[in-house]
């Protein structure tokens, strides 16, 4: 019994003295060794001393409170030699002061030899870290680590600088174009940042307080390209006033209104809305046609580059001629037959065929409308136009008859009212998958809404196919 | 010492007591202790008599029916109409390029001898029975040649995914015998065949179970017609894949004749059951693609539902008309197991949607022509359609998903069929033979417009001579014809084709095809018409078999994976076109 005792003694104590021997190699094994990642980012450029410009700028702004923070950041800091040229007129103004740190930190860590991306700044804009190169400065000295994330020396300090939409908004030299832009600018109201204050009685709709809901957006930006995303990438072209005149006299005609405000509108419209592409484009990088979002090639002469901005995202090149080809800003307008907004009656349904094909002369599915022994006379397919501008028209049909050899019907195309006569009716001959010319309409003056008929045969016949109306397409080309 | 006397005494009238209790306890535990178990039977119980026969039968049936994905996967995805999903496991993808370890439950032949046992069983029992007369001879005959077909049908199945399988046929205690080559010998697929063949032709009855059988009854809510086997289509099936055309076409004939099938002559059903009917297109009251009377030219038209046009034979419930097409249908059904493994496999919505069309298969429905000019097959977009944006099976959904939104009618009712053989599978098998036979003609007329239209003339008001192939030798000799003037009704006077059926324009005229290329044709046919019920990858290896040439098959399922872009396809190909076309046989 005694034996036991004693040798469970002598255990503990072995165990005891283990404990105490190992301690200090303990406390050894997870030691700070790199004295680098005892600092944070912004102790880390302080004790730098090419960066003691930059660490100043650092506490000016505020931004030291935010890199010493847990979170994780990037900073790419210019030397002192960099900063010598900087303005002080930034330095001065404390806001221009934060937008320029900010445009050299980001969030989380980004170590030299990732993928090249474009990096959101904390000032809100992206700056491209591509190798070993930040926007247009060389890194120095790179991945130099602190507890809470990374700093690279540069030897360039990087502006901030407008994007594409601040640039037109802030330049005062290309006021045309500056105003067409402006002019789309409208207020909009966003209820989900208003506060309701009432509850309208007879109506039940709310009522808000508007006061910090109402903003203003631009239908530019909505429509065409929005260059004021600084997540993406474009190419504005802007145009001195010669060059905007020039155009726009070219355009104006097609969009005769009554109202010259509105012809204005429009037709400014028409001439930028094919002026900003998707991506970025430097001079030497543009081809000689690019085609914008509405499919409208876009001429670009080179020689007529009067000056190229590099924005936050993308290019802003000023042009004195951008000398669009007018057949491809009037491309030809297709109405679908397959796709009518009304018919003369709602009751003709069960003698309508919406119908798929193949067109042995394309080789093409074609998708059309087939109406037979309706009985009605002069019954009609109506199709609503938009958006129609001025001019004369050629107009054509692919009217597809793969059903009958006899009787060979007649239909006819009327423009605007059903008792236009201006377009003959057309027998529509067995088996013909072309288009047949139908002739020439003009159109006075620019139509939001247009309307387009086609009128099948006269008489009420219910057999034999003699009412019949049958239509895959209609082209409308311009005739200039 | 009197005291102790007492207590001696009084001890033993307690122990007496004791004892006498524990006896009485003990005779009357005997009843209870040797009470026969409620959950299962021994021995005894069951071959008494023809209702345990019928059990016995039905028990056979009840376990069949769990190879129902087993038999779909490997016959549909290694073949070139079924592509796995995104979300397929290792096996199904595994199956799709022709690639199985040993581990993988669907290469794996158990289940098929497992069952091949319990019919051995059953078929020992059953003569057992016959010699003590326990049931009459005429209930042994129908019993004993159903459950020796199951066991034939579950024979060719293994030939045709193994190639080379051990044959047995006595009950064994162990189902790891099988192994046991010296008992055993594998037999390659031809001599497996004709064991098969001598096996089956000798069963001594070939009809459906009588009417007055106690087998045609209902269970669980369901008929039993149409749960059986059907032994004139097997037969059929034996001998085509052994090359006897002429008898095969002869097995086929009797099944669509429907002679000695309880059909009266002349009535509806005699002339309907498959025959593949002609369109009612004043009623669409058919199992046929058509479009409402006078709208046939409208795509919105199309009478696509569960009660009207080829959509509805998967959806129907058992009526008449379900009955002129259906010939072999198994039902899965949410009150009994086992669960329908079709929906797990198919839906997007309450299953997993492992499989899918192949793009081949979907290009093949869109290349046809419909009669009324349409640029595709419409069978192709009642077999599958998109659904959430993805590309569903549909054949096997039509009881799950509600009629018109396509959702779950509801989620955990899993009801389902499987679908094993029908009247236009017949008919396809039957002009396979025939056009083999060298009556080209004929396997046109079924595969295209029907014999009456085939073999017409237009504008011949006395079809006398017309609309038949009575100068033809039996089993092509039929009599389609339909006149007035004299008057003609006759007995296939209603038959459309598979194509008539679908609305499609006829293929190329049968004078310019080859015995090749008509056959070519069948085979496509059975793609666009038979999709996914489990035909295609037999129907592809028994032509790659008869002509001796694996590209039949291996550049079908070559540009079934190019087209889905699966970079297997190359090596999937060559090892087809090395003839390995089979699963390894591994225990």
């Amino acid at each position: 019994m005694c034996k036991k005792r004693y040798s469970l003694c002598l255990l503990l104590l072995i165990a005891a003295g283990y404990i105490v021997g190992c301690n200090k190699k303990w406390d050894n094994h997870n030691a700070i060794t790199d004295p680098s990642i005892s600092n944070n980012l912004y102790q880390a450029i302080k004790k730098n001393d090419n960066l003691t410009k930059f660490s100043d700028l650092l506490v000016k702004s505020g931004y030291d409170k935010i890199i010493a923070a847990s979170k994780s950041y990037t900073v790419w800091a210019p030397t002192n030699l960099a900063l010598a040229s900087l303005d002080p007129a930034i330095v001065n103004d404390s806001a221009k002061l934060k937008a320029f740190v900010g445009n050299h930190i980001a969030n989380l860590t980004y170590p030299t030899g990732g993928v090249d991306q474009r990096v959101p700044m904390l000032n809100g804009k992206y700056n491209l870290f591509e190798g070993s190169k930040f926007d247009s400065a060389n890194i120095v000295s790179a991945n130099n680590y602190a507890i809470n994330g990374v700093y690279h020396v540069i030897d360039k300090f990087i502006p901030r600088r407008d994007n594409c939409w601040e640039f037109v908004n802030n330049t005062t030299d290309y006021p045309l174009f500056k105003t067409a832009l402006t002019n789309l600018n409208y207020t909009f109201f966003d209820s989900t940042k208003a506060t309701q204050i009432a509850t309208d009685r007879l109506t039940g709709n709310p009522v808000w307080d508007s006061t910090n809901a109402i903003f203003i957006r631009n239908s530019f930006l909505d429509k065409v390209q929005n260059i004021s995303d600084e997540s993406n990438e474009y190419t504005l072209i802007v145009l001195t006033d010669g060059a905007f005149t020039h155009e726009y006299n070219k355009l104006s005609p097609w969009f005769a209104t009554n109202n010259p405000d509105s012809t204005m509108s429009l037709a400014s419209y028409s001439l930028i809305k094919d002026l900003a592409i998707k991506g970025s484009y430097t001079a030497a990088q543009l081809p000689d046609t690019l085609l914008s979002s509405f499919g409208v090639k876009i001429p670009i002469d080179k020689s007529k580059i009067i000056a190229s901005y590099k924005t936050s995202n993308g290019y802003v090149h000023v042009m004195s001629q951008v000398d669009f080809n007018l057949t491809d800003k009037f491309p030809p307008i297709i109405i679908q037959g397959e796709n009518p907004t009304s018919f003369a009656t709602t009751d003709r349904g069960f003698y309508t065929y919406y119908r798929e094909g193949t067109n042995p002369n394309t080789g093409l599915v074609f998708y059309d409308i087939l109406m037979q022994n309706y009985g009605y006379s002069n019954y009609y397919i109506k199709y609503i136009l938009n958006a129609i501008p001025a001019m004369r028209y050629n107009a054509s049909w692919v009217a597809i008859n793969d059903v009958q050899k006899t009787p060979l019907w007649t239909q006819r195309l009327a423009i605007g009212n059903l008792q236009d006569t201006t377009l003959p009716a057309q027998i529509v001959a067995y088996k013909n998958y072309n288009e047949v010319a139908l002739g020439k309409f003009e159109v006075l003056s620019y139509r939001s809404k247009f309307s387009l008929y086609v009128i099948g045969p006269s008489g009420s016949s219910t057999t034999g196919g003699n009412n019949s109306i049958s239509l895959d397409y209609i082209k409308l080309t311009p005739a200039f | 010492m009197k005291f102790m006397k007492f207590i001696l005494k009084k001890s033993v009238k307690k122990i007496s007591a004791l004892v006498i209790l524990c006896c009485v306890f003990s005779v009357s535990c005997n009843k209870i202790l040797n009470k026969d178990p409620e959950t299962s039977l021994d021995g005894k119980q069951v071959y008494r008599n023809v209702f345990d026969a019928d059990a016995a039968v039905l028990g056979v049936y009840g376990k069949f029916v769990k190879l129902a994905k087993q038999y779909v996967v490997l016959n549909e995805l290694r073949a070139d109409l079924m592509e796995v999903t995104d979300n397929a496991d290792k096996d199904l993808r595994e199956v799709n390029t022709h690639s199985t370890t040993q581990t993988n439950p669907y290469a794996d032949p158990k289940a098929f001898y497992s069952l091949i046992n319990d019919c051995n069983d059953v078929l020992k029992n059953f003569n057992i029975m016959l010699k003590d007369n326990k049931f009459k001879l005429s209930e042994y005959q129908q019993r004993y040649s159903d459950i020796g077909c199951i066991r034939s049908w579950l024979y060719l199945q293994l030939g045709i995914q193994y190639g080379t399988v051990p044959y047995v046929t006595d009950a064994l205690e162990n189902i790891n015998a099988v192994r046991d080559t010296s008992n055993y010998p594998l037999l390659p697929f031809k001599q497996l065949l004709d064991s098969l063949i001598t096996f089956t032709t000798a069963l001594p009855y070939q009809l459906p179970y009588a009417p007055s059988s106690s087998l045609i009854t209902t269970v669980d809510n369901t008929t039993t017609n149409s749960f059986f086997i059907e032994k004139n289509g097997l037969l059929g099936d034996l001998n085509l894949w052994r090359g006897n055309y002429t008898t095969a076409a002869t097995y086929y004939r009797a099944l669509m004749e429907g002679s000695g099938y309880f059909l009266p002559p002349a009535t509806d059903r005699f002339y309907n059951n498959f025959k593949v009917k002609y369109a009612e297109v004043a009623t669409n009251s058919d199992l046929s693609v058509g479009y409402i009377r006078y709208k046939e030219n409208d795509i919105n038209s199309i009478v696509d539902n569960n009660s009207q046009g080829w959509r509805s034979m998967f959806a129907r419930g058992k009526d008449d008309l379900w009955n002129t097409e259906m010939i072999w249908v198994l039902p899965f059904s949410s009150n009994f197991s086992p669960v329908d493994p079709f929906i797990e496999l198919f839906s997007n919505n309450g299953g997993k949607y492992l499989v899918k069309p192949s793009k081949q298969a979907m290009d093949n429905w869109n290349s046809q022509v419909q009669t009324n000019k349409f640029p595709y097959d419409a069978r192709g977009g009642m077999t599958w359609r998109t659904i959430n944006g993805q590309p569903v099976i549909m054949k096997y959904l039509y009881n799950y998903l509600s009629e018109g939104t396509l959702l779950p009618i509801s989620i955990l009712q899993k009801n389902g069929q499987w679908f094993l053989n029908r009247a236009a599978a017949v008919h396809l098998h039957f002009a396979e033979a025939a056009n083999r036979d060298g009556w080209k003609k004929l396997a046109y007329a079924f595969v295209n417009k029907g014999i009456s239209n085939t073999f017409d003339t237009a504008g011949a008001t006395d079809v006398t001579n017309l609309e038949n192939t009575l100068s033809y030798p039996a089993p092509y000799n039929f009599d389609a014809r339909n006149g007035e003037v004299p008057r003609y009704r006759s007995d296939w006077y209603r038959n459309a084709g598979i194509r008539g059926r679908a609305a499609l324009v006829s293929t190329l005229a049968t004078d310019s095809l080859s015995t090749i290329d008509m056959e070519n044709s069948i085979i496509n046919e059975g793609a666009l018409e038979l999709a996914y019920e489990g035909y295609r990858w037999s129907d592809l290896l028994r032509i790659a078999l008869r002509r001796d040439d694996p590209s039949f098959i291996a550049d079908k399922v070559y540009n079934k994976l190019l087209k889905d872009g699966n970079p297997a396809a190359a090596t999937v190909r060559a090892k087809l076109m090395n003839r390995e076309y089979y699963l390894p046989f591994k225990w």
